[in-house]
């Protein structure tokens, strides 16, 4: 895909300011080139886009499970509960049926190890109802441990169960308790459960809900992911004290460059894809100050400028040669073995 | 570590990677499937430069800014759990300075490993204190043959090595403490010589080369045997307790400052409501002229005190005892007290009027006095053990013995408060390599522990690696 012409980019004023947008799923290499860009010319960036909710960190609980099996029991609690904390906001979005029965069934056999036998079991019933297959190795864990779980497993056989429906906006991918569902419907034992549904071009949404009834209904109602409107960009711009910005807005594997006044006037538009260095190309194009006007050499600053340059270099390179610093820094570890 | 140029003009810093021998259970390698390496400024939670390697690549960081106060932390993975974790101190680094040579232990976390560092001597009853430089200082203790040693030893996690600095007065059971501007000061305990409690002051420095400085100076208000000291919030020292060898103890306490390059001792002119020996001093917060509590200790007639009293350092005089006087319910000795993140106080430890070990935890407050807070585990140690608080808070309990005169143990535990409701936990960590008792521990400026002495003959120095967490 090409740069579409704009015929006046030549003649633009460099813009003080590249506005960035750009939903979740967008690569963060093209937020970092953009800013790149940018920055090359002197402009301030501004990323406007919205921070995409984090999922579940399934890493913590395998890191909770490591800690569990070296006997740190208090650190893979503190981990474990972490990890529940965040499952209602994002309804165990990232977890999948064993990973959120695990995370249950160790903090319950960390909180026994612990002592702490009544809140143990509240988790061993969840992990049980999430996933009532699981059972333990008699080789790994205690007797008690088994034996808990066992009970609680039997418990929640028998408790009653009742029908969750999810209803969602149409492309939704539903998940409950980690296990994706097509139709959205479940007969699940009565108690808490986690939803999650990712919907195109919504913010991923979650929750916690109790089956408490015979049947339950759930309305998936995910936040439209939309970017700022024209009015945003230019009161952006005047906040900044930007006489001109460059808004940078990404919508379907697309980029919309646009360069416009602060007093709305567009001087230049693209739209280019993001892949590759169309955008950046574009931005630099935009960026680049006006050519000079044609005038005799010897009067042009220009000349004098790069002579009295040269004369400077001559001084100021030798001296600057002998300074190390101008070089990158690089941190290299030594003394690692051999991996 | 090494100054080379990779490129024509860059600069490689190359912090060098310290960790147990291989093959032990605290290795950190071989197994790892990845390592992040990490570019902070001290205490900052957020990353200047970050990157993660796989098995086989080069790792390196490019683009490290210039700046005071920078930390590397290193970080390895398996099965994508975090197994080992090391980082540096700070160190700065400056276009007009050559690259800073920064030491990382890097080992698996809650594992301890030894060093590859020789001590001076076996060091039995040793005392260790950590220095502003984020060094640990080991002073005191017996040898092998008995004898008192007299060797300073610095054990610099900069560079990764224990090394024996100066030589200091030869006495026993010394107190130690850092007055504001960093320095250690070393008092009382018994002359190993005339064996009377010792006036001797010393007022150790040392300077950015790592060499000590000990300067010694007599002062008779400081012939104290079994007292002790605590740093105050603006950097005083105040010496509780303690008295001459077999004679009663002093009621007034003794204040030290820094004055310049010297020290200025001076004697105050409150009471201990109950005079004691061996009690503990702890600073309740960090804030402007926080109260100290005294707990503990022998009294007059040789009796574990229950009764604690409170020092208050901007009136310099001790809590009414009639408005403050929480007992403990169980009057010991040879204790250790530590502060906990809440500003509680746990006691832990020691021996009661009986002379039996204790092995209830008292867990104090200035709202409720001292209440209970469980038992240590069995196999941990209650006296002659190491107690040290980690960066995340918690705190570790190492070695020891179960009973006095009893055998040293090699288990160590963890101590913390439960986030959900308050109560004391201890679990289990990694047991030390060998056995030890009366040995000496300090937290330095990278968050490990080291941990020297405590057996018969000199054996290895052990470094334990806490979790990342209250690390950066």
């Amino acid at each position: 895909m090409g740069v579409a012409p704009t015929g006046i980019a030549w003649a633009a004023p460099a813009a003080d300011a590249v506005l960035y947008w750009a939903p979740p799923e967008t690569p963060a290499a093209l937020r970092v080139r953009v800013k790149s860009a940018a920055e090359a010319h002197g402009a301030a960036f501004v990323d406007r886009s919205s921070p995409a909710p984090k999922p579940a960190d399934p890493t913590r609980i395998a890191a909770a499970v490591t800690a569990y099996d070296e006997l740190r029991f208090d650190e893979a609690l503190a981990l474990l509960d972490q990890a529940a904390g965040e499952l209602d906001r994002t309804g165990a979005a990232g977890l999948d049926v064993a990973r959120l029965a695990e995370l249950f069934l160790y903090r319950g056999l960390a909180r026994i190890q612990l002592g702490q036998p009544a809140r143990a079991w509240d988790d061993l019933l969840i992990a049980a109802r999430i996933d009532p297959s699981r059972v333990l190795d008699p080789a790994r864990f205690p007797p008690r441990a088994i034996e808990q779980l066992e009970r609680a497993r039997a418990e929640v056989a028998a408790a009653p169960r009742g029908a969750l429906r999810v209803t969602a906006p149409a492309g939704c991918v539903i998940s409950i308790d980690g296990a994706i569902s097509g139709d959205g419907r479940a007969e699940l034992p009565h108690g808490a459960h986690w939803v999650d549904a990712a919907c195109p071009e919504h913010l991923p949404w979650g929750r916690r809900i109790v089956v408490d009834r015979t049947a339950v209904e759930v309305a998936v109602a995910a936040t439209m992911i939309a970017p700022p409107g024209d009015d945003d960009a230019l009161i952006q711009a005047r906040t900044l004290g930007a006489a001109s910005v460059i808004e940078v807005t990404v919508l379907g594997g697309a980029a919309r460059v646009r360069h416009s006044r602060s007093d709305g006037r567009e001087l230049a538009r693209a739209l280019v894809t993001i892949d590759g260095d169309a955008v950046t190309a574009t931005i630099d194009r935009m960026l680049s100050p006006p050519p000079p006007p044609r005038e005799k050499w010897y009067r042009s600053r220009w000349v004098w400028a790069t002579g009295g340059a040269l004369a400077a270099a001559a001084i100021l390179v030798p001296v600057a040669l002998r300074d190390t610093s101008d070089g990158d820094r690089v941190i290299r570890p030594t003394g690692l073995p051999p991996w | 570590m090494a100054l080379a140029a990779c490129g024509p003009d860059d600069v490689i810093v190359a912090p060098v990677v310290d960790g147990p021998a291989p093959g032990s259970d605290a290795a950190a390698f071989p197994d790892l499937d990845e390592v992040v390496i990490t570019l902070a400024r001290e205490g900052s939670a957020s990353d200047l430069l970050s990157a993660s390697f796989s098995r086989g690549e080069t790792i390196e960081l490019r683009g490290a800014p210039e700046g005071d106060a920078l930390v590397v932390h290193l970080t390895g993975r398996l099965n994508g759990g975090d197994v080992a974790y090391g980082r540096t101190c700070a160190f700065a680094l400056d276009s007009e300075e050559p690259p800073p040579t920064p030491h990382l232990w890097f080992a698996r976390t809650v594992k301890w490993g030894d060093l590859d560092a020789s001590p001076a001597a076996a060091r039995r009853g040793g005392r260790a204190i950590a220095y502003r430089d984020g060094s640990a200082l080991f002073l005191g203790g017996d040898d092998a043959s008995n004898l008192p040693v007299t060797a300073l030893e610095r054990f610099d996690p900069a560079t990764g090595t224990l090394t024996t600095v100066e030589d200091v007065f030869s006495r026993r059971n010394a107190t130690l403490a850092a007055i504001g501007d960093g320095r250690v000061i070393v008092l009382g305990g018994v002359d190993s010589l005339s064996g009377m409690a010792s006036s001797r002051l010393e007022v150790i420095e040392i300077d950015g080369g790592g060499t000590a400085r000990v300067d010694p100076s007599d002062h008779a208000g400081l012939a104290r045997a079994d007292a002790t000291a605590v740093t105050l919030s603006d950097g005083r020292v105040v010496v509780f307790g303690g008295g001459p060898v077999g004679g009663a103890p002093l009621a007034e306490p003794v204040e030290i400052a820094g004055d310049g390059a010297t020290v200025a001792v001076r004697e105050l002119r409150a009471t201990m409501a109950v005079p004691r020996r061996g009690a503990t001093a702890t600073r309740l917060s960090d804030d402007l002229g926080a109260p100290v509590l005294i707990a503990g200790g022998l009294d007059g007639a040789g009796a574990p005190v229950a009764q604690a009293e409170l020092w208050r350092p901007l009136r310099e005089d001790f809590a009414d005892p009639f408005t403050f006087a929480p007992a403990m319910r169980v009057p010991r000795a040879r204790h250790t007290a530590v502060r906990m993140p809440d500003g509680s106080v746990l006691v832990v430890g020691g021996v009661d009027t009986t002379g039996l070990p204790v092995r209830a935890m008292e867990l104090f407050t200035v709202d409720g006095g001292f209440a209970d807070a469980g038992l240590l585990p069995p196999g941990a140690g209650v006296v002659d053990a190491s107690v040290t608080t980690l960066p995340d808070g918690r705190v570790l309990i190492s070695g020891g013995r179960e009973t006095i005169g009893g055998d040293p143990v090699a288990g160590a535990y963890i101590i913390n408060l439960d986030p959900l409701d308050g109560s004391v936990d201890a679990v289990t960590t990694d047991r030390l390599t060998m056995a030890r008792a009366g040995h000496a521990a300090a937290r330095m400026c990278d968050g490990t522990v080291v941990l020297l002495g405590g057996t018969p003959l000199a054996s290895p120095v052990e470094r334990y690696e806490p979790p990342p967490l209250g690390r950066r």
